[in-house]
């Protein structure tokens, strides 16, 4: 809801009357029009975290986890501890904004952590220095001891929020392909991991190639594709249970590059008959399996729009691979790339606004994004090889693989949708083929 | 270009090129800009314009709980004004440049991200 905040009577009286809105010099001392911000880090202050009791060297450890979380995104930066002038020796301590408005602190967050019988509990507050008081109320998250790093990540996203105004995406997994031994002989197993590479575990064996995992908009589910009967097929994970089951499984095809719908209920594939690929959409409760592409080409990586409505997915129709935006009920397809190069592996951003994509042209490959209906485009990255992006929850971050050349491993990226916060994902294992989770509850 | 070295050369000192006079609100202006950060806000907000009117104190330095945005508020323009509000508290700690013969009245700043370079 719209609120009115404002004082000076002439711009009261235009506001509601909905006029320009203008100050006339008689009542203005002065008026100024800035046009040229500054665009770099918010400083922000995070002084140790109080110990309640029982929390020892995790206080410091969230706290760690809370400043990466919110140093990565490249729009903050923490003061060093060193700089801070007031010392606040508990949670309840009086803030002497003062102090750190001459530190140049723009955000204060201040928390305590308390820890016993398998639990930890974070409370903090996020202070405005320069409005001397806190941005909105002070919060507490509880959990699992063993789950400490959610709950920093939680604190960091409720920061991350109210600074922004837009949703965190710091609790939340990504599965990915985890790749060993030799390239000849490659393993592969798919692997989970906290979005900053924390905390690997692994999801099946690699007793078969394993491609393209992809999340359920809630999470709980994985689809992929599995070599495991000698030919890509695709498969449906459980996550709680990890058990699987095989979709779409017709005799004589292959079927590969699952995504599901906004609302799980569905599954767009490709599916292979007799030489030719075209997309195809499997209601995965009724198991009704309905045709949305019939062309003599290759037609592969649909993507649904946020809303369900459409679907945006590659083609070599044209003669060179493209992308194409057609009704999620099918019908002729628009082509919404028209610049030089290649163009693959589309997904549409939750936010629904761009389309991220692979390019390769001229012997590079990019990671890129363009509204959806092919305008500003935009290459974020450029590498020997980038491919296969996936979005963040809030649709401000891009991940990918990205493969040096030679006998290096492919290592997982991020790049920010400006192009500008670009860095490696450090989880310690050759990954490729990365699919972000929602938000997790 | 010779003489103003030599003569710096003489004199012990540097020579250093003239510059034009630059009126307060210019400088005002200048001041402000260089704390005006919209690196933490979201992208809807880093590309809004508010306008911001506040007052100062006999020292011409603002006063916080005078800092107020003009013009409807939502989440996206509270966001742009934040911003706004910090640049105008850390940029004039001292006390901005400000000539009686503006009046007594408030000050107003319509931070603009789409009108460029100032």
């Amino acid at each position: 809801m719209r609120r009115l905040r404002h004082i000076f009577s002439a711009a009261m009286v235009a506001a509601t009357v909905g006029l320009p809105l203008t100050v006339t010099p008689a009542e203005a001392r002065l008026s100024i029009t800035l046009g040229s911000p500054v665009i770099e880090p918010m400083p922000f202050a995070l002084p140790s975290f109080a110990d309640e009791g029982g929390a020892g060297g995790l206080a410091a450890d969230i706290a760690s986890v809370i400043t990466s979380d919110l140093q990565g995104t490249g729009m903050f930066e923490r003061i060093p501890e060193s700089a801070y002038i007031q010392r606040l020796p508990s949670f309840d301590a009086a803030v002497s904004y003062p102090d750190w408005q001459a530190i140049n602190a723009q955000a204060l967050i201040t928390g305590a952590v308390q820890a016993g019988g398998g639990q930890v509990a974070v409370k903090f507050c996020l202070h405005d220095v320069f409005a001397n008081g806190t941005m909105g109320e002070c919060m507490q998250f509880a959990g699992d001891q063993a789950s400490w790093r959610r709950v920093a990540h939680k604190v960091a996203d409720a920061v991350y929020s109210r600074i922004t105004g837009e949703s965190g995406y710091f609790d939340s997994r990504v599965v990915f392909v985890a790749e060993s031994g030799p390239k000849n002989q490659r393993q592969k197993r798919l692997a989970v991991m906290d979005y900053d590479g924390a905390n690997v575990s692994y999801l099946t064996d690699s007793s078969s190639i394993v491609l393209a995992p992809r999340f359920s908009p809630t999470g709980d589910r994985i689809l992929f594709t599995s070599y495991s009967t000698g030919f890509p097929q695709i498969y449906l994970m459980d996550v709680a249970s990890l058990k699987i089951r095989g979709l779409g499984e017709t005799p004589g095809t292959m079927t590969f590059a699952p995504r599901f719908s906004p609302d799980g209920s569905r599954v767009v594939f490709s599916l292979e008959r007799g030489g030719n690929s075209d997309i195809y959409v499997l209601d995965i409760g009724s198991g009704n399996l309905t045709q949305l592409t019939d062309a003599p080409s290759i037609e592969t990586a649909p993507s649904f729009s946020p809303d369900g409505s459409q679907i945006v997915f590659e083609s070599d129709r044209s003669g060179g691979q493209q992308l194409y935006v057609m009704s999620a009920s099918g019908g002729e397809p628009r082509r919404i790339s028209g610049g030089a190069g290649r163009y693959g592996t589309p997904v549409w951003s939750p936010r629904g606004d761009y389309i991220a994509f692979t390019k390769q042209n001229q012997g590079r490959f990019h990671i890129g994004v363009m509204l959806s209906d092919g305008t500003e485009e935009k290459l974020l990255t450029s590498s020997y090889l980038d491919e296969g992006p996936t979005w963040a929850p809030n649709g401000r971050v891009i991940m990918f693989t990205r493969q040096p050349p030679g006998e290096g491993n492919p290592e997982l990226w991020t790049v920010d949708t400006t192009g500008r916060v670009l860095r490696p994902v450090k989880n310690g294992t050759a990954s490729s083929d990365p699919a972000w989770s929602p938000l997790l509850p | 270009m010779i003489r103003a070295a030599s003569l710096a050369l003489i004199a012990g000192f540097v020579a250093v090129p003239l510059r034009a006079e630059v009126s307060p609100t210019a400088q005002t202006a200048q001041a402000i800009a260089l704390c005006w950060n919209t690196g933490g806000l979201s992208q809807a907000a880093q590309a809004r314009a508010v306008t911001v009117g506040f007052q100062v104190d006999y020292e011409n330095r603002p006063l916080p709980e005078s800092v107020m945005l003009i013009g409807l508020s939502d989440p996206v323009a509270d966001e742009a004004f934040a911003a706004a509000r910090r640049a105008i508290l850390r940029c004039s700690a001292e006390g901005l440049p400000l000539s009686h013969d503006f009046g007594s009245g408030p000050i107003e700043i319509v931070f603009d991200p789409g009108t460029g370079p100032q």
